[in-house]
Formats: C-alpha cells, structure tokens, sequence
C-alpha cells in the first residue's frame, strides 16, 4: 500500500494524521508545491501584523514528518494524473505511483486584470511567501497601502497592515464589506469600528488600473482620480485548484466534486479542501465551502476512507470568525434573508445592544422552527451551541428557541433535559 | 483513563468547582492571593442552571474533536503525552474558532491574553481535577467509565429495596 498525499496544508495533513492513526507500516508520500512544512494560510495575517514571528506558522513540530514516517517532496507541483497505471507526475518530469490518492492542493488566489497588475508591490495573500515578500516591502519603509476586496482575506490584511502603522485604503465593489459572512448589520458595525481604528473604506468603488512605471504608484478609482499607494493587496477571493486537473478524466464543477465518502470519479482518488465541490447541508447545494474546519474534517475523513473504512461525509457548513481591534464577529450557515425567502416560512430575529459601549448584535435566521445560520457580533460565546443547532437540523420548541437568548452553556444544558 | 462524570441530581448549583477551578489555574495556587494576581485566572468549568437542572459543563474530550478541526493554528491538538485534547497557550493566537464549534460552550477567551483556556484535567498539578476535590455533594467523580457505571446499578439497585 503506497498512499500519496497532494497538498500540505489543513486537508492534506489532516488527512495523513487519520491514516498513521490506522496504518503505521504503509508509505506515505506527501508533494507539496510549496517549500514549506505544513503552515497555516490563515494565520498569515497575523504575521503580517506582526502579531506573531514566522515560526509560529508551522503548524506542527520540527519532528513531524520523521515521528509519521513520512517521504516529504517539495517543490513538486503535480500536473499530471494517470489513473489507469495509478502514477501521478510532476511539471519536472518526476513520478510516484499511489494505491490511494488525496488531491487536497487548495485553492489560488484570484487575480486582478487591469493595467498594472504586474508591478512589484501588488500582491495576493495566499502564501507564506506572499507575506514573507510583502513583509519585505513593509521593512523598506512603505507608508500607503491600499486593499481591493472586500472579503476576510483582505480585511484581515488591511488590519494587519493598519496595525504596522500603515494607513490603509479599502476599495469595495460592492455596498458592503464581508457581504458573504455577514449581514448588513453586522457589517456596518464591523465597518465602523474598523473606521474608527484608522482604516478607510471605499464602498462601491472599482480599482481600475494600478499607476506607476516600475513601481507602484497609485491606484486608478476614476478616469481622474488617483490614490496615492506604495502596496497594493489584491484579495478577490479564490479559486479551487481544479483547472489543471481538467483533462483527466474528473467531475468537475465549481470545484472537484466527490461522492459521500470523498472519492471522485476515479477510484482510489480522494478529494478534501478547498479544492472540493461538497453538499452544503444548510444551503442545500453543491458548493465550495473553502474555510478551515472544513477541510480539516475533509482531510480527516478522506484519510479514514483511504486507509479501508466507510466513513461518510455529511457535508459542509459556511463558518466564519474574525476578531478585528477587540471586536469578534462570527457567522454560520445561512447569513441574510433573501428577498424571495422572505414570503415563506423563513424568518429572523434580530437584536442589538450597546454594553460597555461595544455593540452586542445577534442574528438568527430560521425557516419554520430549524436554526439555519447566525451572526453574532460582540458576544460570541454563545456560538458554538447554536453551529451545533444548526449542524442538527432539528426543529426547536419555543421553550428551547427561547434558550438560544441565554448565555453559554444555558442552551446546553437546556438541550439536555 | 479516568474521565470526569457528572451526577446531576446532586449538583446544587454552588459553583465551588468553578471557584477551584479557577485557583488552580492561578500563578499562587490560593484564593486570597488569586483574587490579587494581576492577570485574574479563568474558570474552566461553568456551572449552568435550567429550570431544575444544575450542570457543571467542562471539556468532554469530544472523540470527533471539533475544536481540533476547527484550530488554524496548531494549539488544540491531541496530546500523545496525556491522551487528551489540551491546548497550547504559546501557539494560540485567538482566532476564537474553537470557541465557535464547541457544543458545549467550554472554551473560554481568557480576557487579558485574548487567548483560550479549556479544561486540562489539571494535568498539571499532582493530584485529581480541582473541581472533583471541591464539590461538597460528590456531583462531580473522576473515576473510569465501569467504576461509575457499577455504582449507577448499585443506586439502582438500592431504589428497588422495598419495591420488591
């Protein structure tokens, strides 16, 4: 048995920590890309903001690899797959045959097309060498920065780049920032908050070229007008890291897609990650649910059903947490009614609060008696009982109903009787 | 392993455990000195109350770990050494992800450090969990799973005298 491991991040180490668990003989090859051990994409941030060094990114001991017995490859980035003779190979020409494959290699950063997209100072966040080079430019002395994106990745960059002193501009599309991890509300709380931390914010305003000759310069927001910049951070989102795989003989849709058990078309070939197309069991779709927690449990039951067993996956859940200057916001399943939503069973009950003078905000979105998602801004501590309710899908009486308005653990122990 | 076993029925709600709880995570180890120390220690252990039911809630050691899935950063991982899920305030950056996905509601944000703080069994002191030494009605045990579930069929037992 020879197990190959394509990607060494959440998923892919997840997956190979299940198999050890079972299997402590078989080989396990892993190829990553990357030049890193397995590091976390989503503490970057907090790199950047120089909120923690760059060792602390790894996310397991030096030992690691030796302690699982483990064949690590860097630098090997797999193009290939050829399922009839079970071989993938790389774009420099090596191979490695597998008995079971997990494709876990993640997503990429989407990227901006407008003139001046190619200059030095415009990054994705995405890597740790995307950081350790902005990190670089930050030492140089850059005073200016300017995020174009709206979402968590960018925000979390704008905050770390504020936090070193920067003055950041954030360009947003859209009317609202973070508009698919929050509702209006809540994003407005967040905006302002960032506002009064010295971040500015740009609503429904498009980038439309990045100026300078060999360095940037600015950025274009109309034909005359011009912000001045000396960083640029794209973030628009990513993508799964599918499209290489076209051609093989795979599903793919919006990402790879898999069955219940995380096995794609081809047998003996797993998916988890950000790569994977999975059932989101509170939207009722098929979709990309690209955050942590997913691709570890992924990763976790990929691994399970690599090694022999019949674990299957249930599916996936939109999850999200931020914390900016001292304000945590936190958000599950389904976020914001939809208009046509609004005429049926589906219905929210809404609060808001000052204490302290920090905003308490909470948001439940039911259909019928079924929690179906949340925002909670402030207080967060509740959260992890109601993802618990909404994972369980169950309907709720009122006395339980009234219970999600406690505090932590009320709901709990209120479930149990 | 010996796991920490709630009989409810006794639990009066007096919250002693969370005050031991809290002293035994404190830098002095007393409570007149505790309630000094410059950092405030965290409770690990909330004593709950609905309608008639107290509950002391703690870490229970989830075998499908959704706190482990949900760390991005390494800290919540299983200990080889302890067997447990224990946390690593050093690589905790909190992210507060753990804290979403518990359903328990057991990890608490330690305020001062902005990091979190779930039970450890008190792995780190000599002697059994804090909060089973200082509940007065014995509502909290430390006892391995059969031990527990024998002295369940005993009480049992006991109740059936004079029904027979």
């Amino acid at each position: 048995m020879s197990y190959i491991i394509v990607g060494n991040s959440a998923a892919g180490l997840f997956a190979i920590e299940e198999i050890r668990r079972h299997d402590t003989k078989s080989e396990i090859i892993v190829l990553t890309a990357e030049q890193e051990p397995s590091y976390s994409r989503c503490l970057i941030t907090y790199f950047l903001a120089g909120e923690i060094p760059a060792s602390q990114l790894y996310l397991r001991d030096v030992d690691f690899a030796a302690r699982l017995n483990l064949t690590v490859v860097y630098g090997a980035e797999v193009t290939e797959i050829d399922s009839a003779h079970q071989i993938v190979r790389s774009a420099d020409g090596r191979e490695w045959h597998y008995s079971k494959l997990l494709l876990a290699m993640g997503a990429l950063a989407n990227k901006l097309s407008i003139l001046g997209d190619d200059l030095p100072e415009v990054f994705t966040l995405r890597t740790m060498r995307d950081a350790l080079a902005i990190n670089n430019i930050l030492e140089q002395g850059a005073r200016k920065a300017i995020v174009i994106g709206g979402g968590l990745v960018s925000l979390k960059s704008a905050y770390a780049l504020r936090k070193r002193g920067l003055e950041v501009t954030v360009l947003v599309s859209s009317g609202q920032i973070l508009s698919q991890m929050l509702d209006a509300k809540a994003a407005d709380i967040i905006q302002e908050h960032l506002r009064a931390n010295g971040l500015r914010f740009l609503l429904e305003t498009e980038a439309q070229a990045i100026t300078g000759q060999n360095h940037v310069q600015g950025v274009l927001i109309a034909p005359e007008t011009e912000l001045d910049a000396d960083l640029v951070i794209v973030g628009k989102g990513v993508r799964p890291n599918s499209e290489k795989l076209r051609g093989f003989g795979f599903n793919i849709g919006l990402g790879l897609q898999v069955d219940s058990y995380l096995e794609t078309n081809i047998s003996n070939i797993y998916a988890a990650g950000d790569i994977t197309e999975t059932w989101d069991f509170v939207r009722q779709k098929f979709t990309v649910n690209a955050t942590w927690p997913n691709a570890t449990t992924q990763g976790r039951i990929a691994g399970a059903n690599m090694y022999g067993r019949q674990e299957v996956y249930l599916g996936s859940l939109g999850l999200n947490s931020v914390d900016f200057f001292g304000l945590s916001a936190m958000s599950a399943g389904i976020t914001k009614l939809l208009k046509k939503e609004a005429h049926e069973d589906w219905s929210q009950t809404e609060n808001l609060k000052m204490l302290g003078g920090l905003p308490i905000y909470r948001n439940l979105i039911w259909q019928g008696d079924v929690l179906k998602g949340f925002v909670l801004v402030g207080d967060t501590s509740q959260c992890g009982v109601l993802t618990a309710l909404v994972k369980a899908g169950q309907p709720l009486t009122q006395t339980q109903k009234n219970l999600t308005k406690g505090k932590r653990g009320t709901l709990a122990v209120g479930m149990m009787k | 392993m010996r796991q920490i076993l709630v009989r409810s029925e006794y639990c009066l709600g007096c919250k002693s455990c969370e005050l031991a709880c809290a002293v035994a995570h404190s830098t002095s180890k007393t409570l007149f000195e505790a309630i000094n120390e410059p950092m405030p220690p965290q409770k690990r252990v909330f004593v709950e109350s609905s309608g008639g039911l107290n509950f002391p809630l703690q870490c229970r050691q989830c075998l499908d770990s959704p706190c482990v899935h949900a760390c991005m950063s390494g800290a919540m991982q299983f200990d080889r050494a302890t067997g447990l899920i224990q946390v690593d305030e050093h690589k905790c950056v909190g992210c507060l992800m753990c804290v979403m996905v518990c359903p328990f509601g057991v990890i608490a944000e330690l305020p001062d450090t902005h990091r979190v703080a779930k039970c450890d069994r008190c792995q780190d002191l000599d002697y059994d969990p804090a909060c089973v030494a200082a509940c007065p009605t014995k509502a909290l045990e430390f006892v391995e799973v059969r031990e527990f579930a024998h002295s369940g069929r005993q009480t049992f037992l006991d109740q059936m005298k004079g029904v027979n």
